[in-house]
C-alpha cells in the first residue's frame, strides 16, 4: 500500500468519525428553550423545547436530579446550551447555585422569579423572553441575566436582583443567598434601570395636580462616588439628564417636576436595595475606586452590613429640551 | 514594480507568527478569569520577557552543545504535552464531543507537517496570525463598546498579579525556542529579533483582550468554565452571530502549527531532511504519550515545571561558559 493510500484512507477514517460522532450526538439531544423550577421540599418542573411542542413536567428530590427526570421523560439528553429564559419559584438561589457550578446556563440566558414557575410555564403561553426584553428596554427593569446574579452572589453581597413577575406586574425581586426574598416597588425597579443606562425608551411619570402627564428622558448621566466619615459610608449619587415634556400639563416649573420625579426614583432603588445590603450597581467597585481600601478585603457579610449603615445623597439636574 | 518582500523579513515574520500562536493556544486554554491583575501581571510577564530577550537572540545555535540540544528538545516535548493537555482540559469544558479523538486528529495533523518542508509551517502561521488579528480585534471592540468601566476594580481573587505574571510567562514559554528558531525559519535569531520585538509587542493586544474581558465579567472570577468562551458567549448578543465556531477553528489550527513547530524543534538535529511518515508517526507517539502523563498526573506538570525552570536558569551559564564550542552535527551539515 503506498503512501498516498494511507493518507487517502486515514483521513476518511477521521471524518467518519468525526461526522458520524456529531450527527448522533445531535439527534440523541433535545434542546431547551425555556426551563422552569420551582425549588421547595420536593423540586418540581417543567420544560419547553420550542413553541410549538408542550411543556414536558417532572418532580424530583434536587433541581439536579429534576434535569435527570426531564431527561427520562423526552428519552433524550437535556441540551441546556440554548436555554434562553430560566423560570425560579421557591428558593431561586439553590437552583440556580445547583446549575451553574454543573455549567447548565449559559452567561447571557435571562431569569424570571415568579410564583410556582413550573405550573406557570404548564398553563401559559406567554413569551416571557419577549415581555422582559421590552420590560429593559422601555427602561421598566434594569438588563439581568445569569452572568450578572452570578456575580451579585458570588463578588457582591450575595443579594442578587431577580426580575419578579406577579399577576402580569414586572417588578425586581433581591433574592439573598439564604432564601430570602424581597420585592421591589415599581419606582425602584424603574430607578435601577436608569442607574444602569441600558434603555432606548424611558418615560417618567409626574403628578401634576389633577392631572398625570410624563417627561421622556433621552439621556442620564450617573456618577457615583464614595466617602467615608467616622466608620460611616456616604454614597453620593449624581444624576444629570436630558429631558422633554412628554404632555403639554407639566405645570408651571416642568424642569423641577422632573428632577423631583427622577429623584423620587432613584431614592427608591438606593433605599430598597441598601436597607437590604444589595449591591447592584458596582459599588464595591466604586468604593475601592474612590480610596475606601478596606473594601477591597472585606467579606460580603461586611460589606452587606456597610452598605446597611451607608447614608446616601442624590442631586439630580435636568435639562429641558 | 516589485513589492516582494525580502526573504530575511519574511523569515523573521514567520518565526514571530509561529511563537505567537503557540502564545495565543495558551492564553486561550489558560483557567485564569479575566480580570484587572490578569491584565497588569500579563503586562509584567511582557516587561520580563523583553529583558529576556537580548540573551536568547544573542545565543547562537553552532555554541550549542548536545546537552544542550538534549534540554531543548525535552522542553519542546513539555511545551507540546502541556499544550494538548490544556486543549484536552478546554474540549471537557466546552462539552466538546470526542476529545480524545480531536486530540489524536491534532497529532496526527502535526505528524503530517513534519512530511513537508519546513517553511510550509512558517507560511501557514502568517495566514493564521492575519486571521487572528482579525478576530481578537472584533472582540476587544465589542467587549469594550459593552463593558463597565467600574470593573476593573473588583477584587481578582483568587488571583493576584505575581500569580497572573506567572502565568503569562509560563505561557509564553515558547520563547525560549527563539534561539533554535533560526533552524526551521530564519538563518539566524538576529534577523528575527525585530519581529520577534514586534511579537513580544503583539502580546499588549492580548494585555488589550483581558481588560476589556475584565470590564465585561469581572465579577464572574468564579464563574466555572474557560474565561476566553465566556468572554464569547457575553458577546453574542445576536443568537445568529456565533463566533464559537470560528475560534474554536482558528485555536486547532494553531494547535497544530504550534504542535508542528515543537515537533520541529525536537527534531531540530537534522534540520534539512524532511522525515519519512514513519518517523513522524513514531514522533507523534512520544508527544501522545507525554501528553496522556500530563492529563493523567497533574503532578507530572509540576515536577517537569521546576525542572525546566531549573534548565532555563542554567542555560545562561552554559551560554557563558561553553560559548564557541561548535555542535558537531551542524558542522557536519
Amino acid at each position: 500500500m503506498n503512501l498516498s493510500k494511507i493518507r487517502v484512507i486515514s483521513s476518511a477514517f477521521a471524518g467518519i468519525l468525526l461526522c458520524s460522532g456529531c450527527s448522533a450526538e445531535v439527534r440523541e439531544r433535545a434542546y431547551a428553550q425555556i426551563l422552569a423550577v420551582h425549588t421547595g421540599t420536593r423540586v418540581q418542573g417543567a420544560v419547553r423545547y420550542d413553541e410549538e411542542s408542550a411543556p414536558a413536567a417532572a418532580t424530583a428530590k434536587t433541581p439536579v436530579l429534576l434535569l435527570d427526570a426531564l431527561q427520562s421523560e423526552s428519552g433524550k439528553s437535556l441540551y441546556t446550551g440554548h436555554l434562553s429564559m430560566l423560570l425560579l419559584s421557591g428558593d431561586p438561589y439553590r437552583a440556580f447555585a445547583d446549575y451553574t457550578a454543573g455549567q447548565w446556563l449559559s452567561p447571557e440566558c435571562m431569569v424570571l422569579y415568579t410564583e410556582n414557575a413550573a405550573n406557570l410555564l404548564e398553563n401559559s403561553d406567554t413569551d416571557y423572553e419577549a415581555m422582559l426584553r421590552q420590560a429593559v428596554s422601555t427602561g421598566k427593569l434594569p438588563p439581568c441575566n445569569t452572568a450578572s446574579i452570578f456575580g451579585e452572589w458570588h463578588s457582591g453581597t450575595g443579594v442578587a436582583a431577580i426580575p419578579y413577575y406577579k399577576q402580569e406586574v414586572l417588578t425586581m425581586a433581591l433574592c439573598a443567598a439564604d432564601g430570602r426574598v424581597t420585592v421591589l416597588s415599581e419606582e425602584a425597579s424603574m430607578g435601577l434601570a436608569l442607574m444602569a443606562d441600558v434603555w432606548e425608551h424611558f418615560s417618567v411619570p409626574i403628578t401634576a395636580g389633577k392631572s398625570i402627564a410624563a417627561v421622556t428622558v433621552s439621556k442620564a448621566d450617573i456618577v457615583l462616588s464614595f466617602a467615608e466619615h467616622e466608620g460611616q459610608l456616604q454614597i453620593s449619587l449624581r444624576c444629570k439628564t436630558k429631558c422633554k415634556a412628554a404632555s403639554a400639563e407639566m405645570g408651571e416649573d416642568p424642569q423641577t417636576a422632573a428632577e423631583n420625579a427622577i429623584g423620587d426614583l432613584l431614592t427608591a432603588a438606593m433605599h430598597e436595595t441598601l436597607s437590604n445590603g444589595a449591591d447592584l450597581c458596582y459599588l464595591r467597585e466604586a468604593a475601592i475606586r474612590d480610596g475606601i481600601a478596606w473594601a477591597k478585603n472585606a467579606s460580603q457579610e461586611q460589606w452587606r452590613d456597610a452598605l446597611q449603615q451607608a447614608v446616601y445623597h442624590i442631586a439630580v439636574e435636568s435639562e429641558m429640551q | 514594480m516589485s513589492t516582494a518582500i525580502a526573504p530575511h523579513k519574511q523569515q523573521g515574520l514567520q518565526t514571530a507568527a509561529v511563537l505567537l500562536l503557540c502564545r495565543f493556544v495558551f492564553f486561550v486554554c489558560a483557567e485564569i478569569p479575566f480580570t484587572s491583575a490578569y491584565a497588569i501581571g500579563t503586562l509584567l510577564s511582557v516587561g520580563v520577557q523583553l529583558l529576556c530577550l537580548p540573551l536568547l537572540s544573542s545565543i547562537k545555535t553552532d555554541a550549542f552543545s548536545r546537552s544542550l540540544l538534549l534540554i531543548y528538545r525535552l522542553l519542546a516535548v513539555y511545551a507540546a504535552g502541556a499544550m494538548l493537555s490544556a486543549i484536552y482540559v478546554l474540549l471537557l469544558k466546552l462539552q466538546a464531543a470526542h476529545p480524545a479523538i480531536t486530540l489524536l486528529l491534532l497529532l496526527a495533523a502535526a505528524c503530517y507537517t513534519l512530511t513537508l518542508p519546513r517553511r510550509a509551517t512558517g507560511r501557514v502561521a502568517v495566514i493564521l496570525l492575519f486571521f487572528l488579528c482579525a478576530g481578537i480585534g472584533t472582540v476587544i471592540v465589542s467587549a469594550l463598546m459593552k463593558g463597565e468601566p467600574l470593573l476593573l476594580y473588583t477584587p481578582s481573587l483568587p488571583y493576584g498579579i505575581w500569580t497572573s505574571a506567572l502565568a503569562g510567562f509560563s505561557q509564553n514559554l515558547p520563547l525560549a525556542f527563539l534561539p533554535l528558531c533560526a533552524l526551521p525559519y530564519a538563518s539566524s535569531p538576529r534577523q528575527c529579533r525585530p519581529w520577534v520585538l514586534g511579537c513580544l509587542g503583539g502580546q499588549l493586544v492580548l494585555v488589550l483582550a483581558i481588560a476589556a474581558g475584565a470590564l465585561c465579567g469581572g465579577r464572574l472570577a468564579q464563574w466555572r468554565g474557560n474565561a476566553f468562551f465566556l468572554l464569547l458567549a457575553q458577546l453574542q448578543q445576536d443568537a445568529a452571530i456565533r463566533m464559537d465556531g470560528f475560534w474554536i477553528g482558528l485555536l486547532m489550527l494553531s494547535a497544530v502549527t504550534a504542535l508542528a513547530f515543537f515537533m520541529q524543534i525536537f527534531t531540530t538535529a537534522a534540520p534539512e531532511r524532511t522525515l519519512k511518515t514513519g518517523e513522524a508517526l513514531v514522533i507523534g507517539c512520544v508527544f501522545l504519550v507525554v501528553s496522556i502523563l500530563f492529563i493523567m498526573y497533574s503532578e507530572f506538570e509540576l515536577l517537569t515545571n521546576m525542572l525546566i525552570l531549573l534548565g532555563a536558569g542554567l542555560l545562561p551559564l552554559l551560554r557563558i561558559f561553553n560559548p564557541k564550542r561548535r555542535h558537531p552535527e551542524r558542522s557536519r551539515t
